[in-house]
């Protein structure tokens, strides 16, 4: 009877097995080869190649530190901090209307052009209001406490970076020329983004209550 | 901050390669790395002893990816790969992806074989062979016993054994002291 793969592990590892065991391996030749094949696997996982963490890792780590911790489990701020939560995440719903809906936070923003509706074109000055409407919202959000995915920190910032380049668009449409369709066409972007930052900072604060 | 990121640079890596391992997942090999790295920057003043600093850093990180490996929304991701095989167990019975992906490419490294393991067969296959924990060490973090990390590390390399000479083409040629 040779020795059980549990057994040559032990022999390998130094935790000498029954005395029998380890007699036999000594004079059995498959048995000793799997001892020594047994060591080599161990030797080739030691062997593999480090993995790194990409770049800029440490930057979402040091904001994400400066985050206070919660002072208690659960904290009579913070229920009410839910409730109000909730009733703005309610508000939020009914202005924004049936077309709001989950932004999945494990895949990349969906091109502007699958997002926004294929209806009748709405006015700059409506998508203006509504952009106006979508800031208010946010600032009336309750702060998040607590640490941030990396991947929804990552989302967050893209979200605010396009933002922010449809705003500088806008701001500069005289210089560069826009028409007026290619401006309402900003706006409308501007609203989509706006909408989806949101959601996912209102996902975040629901998600970090629970 | 700026102590905190050089001790960063050291460890980086390391936790990084763990998680990797353990998770197969660079999505949450990057949370673990951010919240083993925040939970140092938090607690490293409590730490009495620096020389106690690697294995505690290595226990922080090994406990967060256990934390996923248990989580519902990991078993879930797991249960959609092919050959899965999560049960009432729940986590610890993990699934093995193996034997679609040997019919899909053949031949097979070691990382790679590994891979294909269930997250617990891997973990105990990882931390004890490569990071150095004591079976007793790994049953203690995964909530159960000695022999279950022991039992999980020989079915692991069984299946690691199989897997590569499979690979090899010369499955026969391979000694198989257990069917004597």
């Amino acid at each position: 009877m040779h020795a059980t793969t549990e057994q040559l592990l032990s022999l390998r590892d130094g935790d000498a097995p029954a005395p029998a065991v380890e007699a036999h391996v000594q004079s059995c030749e498959p048995c000793r080869q799997e001892l020594a094949r047994l060591a080599g696997i161990r030797d080739q996982l030691r062997a593999l190649p480090p993995i790194s963490p990409r770049q800029g890792l440490w930057q979402s780590v040091a904001v994400a530190s400066l985050s206070p911790k919660p002072a208690t489990p659960f904290p009579w701020l913070s229920a009410i901090a839910i409730a109000a939560s909730f009733v703005l995440g309610l508000a939020l719903i009914q202005r924004l209307g049936p077309g709001f809906s989950a932004v999945d936070q494990s895949e990349p923003e969906v091109p502007i052009a699958e997002v926004v509706p294929s209806v009748e074109p709405v006015a700059v000055g409506d998508l203006q209001q509504r952009s106006r409407q979508l800031e208010a919202l946010r600032r009336a959000m309750p702060q998040r406490q607590g640490v941030i995915r990396a991947s929804t920190a990552r989302t967050i910032a893209d979200l605010q970076d396009r933002v922010a380049l449809v705003d500088m668009r806008l701001n500069a449409a005289m210089e560069l020329g826009l028409t007026p369709t290619q401006q309402q066409a900003l706006w409308q972007e501007r609203v989509i983004l706006m909408r989806s930052l949101l959601q996912l900072e209102y996902a975040q604060i629901q998600s970090t209550r629970y | 901050m700026k102590a905190h990121e050089i001790l960063y640079r050291v460890y980086a890596t390391p936790v990084y390669s763990l998680a990797s391992r353990m998770l197969q997942s660079a999505a949450l090999a990057d949370e673990v790395l951010q919240e083993t790295a925040i939970e140092v920057i938090r607690k490293l003043e409590s730490l009495r002893e620096p020389d106690a600093f690697p294995g505690w850093i290595k226990r922080v990180a090994v406990n967060k990816c256990l934390a996923y490996l248990r989580s519902a929304w990991h078993r879930k991701s797991s249960a959609t790969a092919p050959d899965a095989e999560i049960g009432d167990g729940g986590w610890l019975e993990g699934s093995d992806h193996g034997a679609a992906t040997e019919r899909l490419h053949g031949a097979m490294d070691l990382a790679t074989a590994l891979a294909l393991l269930s997250p617990v067969a891997r973990s105990v296959v990882w931390l004890h062979d490569v990071e150095g924990l004591t079976h007793a060490e790994i049953g203690r973090m995964m909530g159960k016993t000695t022999s279950f990390s022991k039992s999980q590390l020989s079915r692991a390399h069984e299946r690691l054994r199989d897997r590569l000479a499979k690979s090899d083409g010369d499955k026969s040629c391979m000694p198989q002291p257990n069917s004597c």
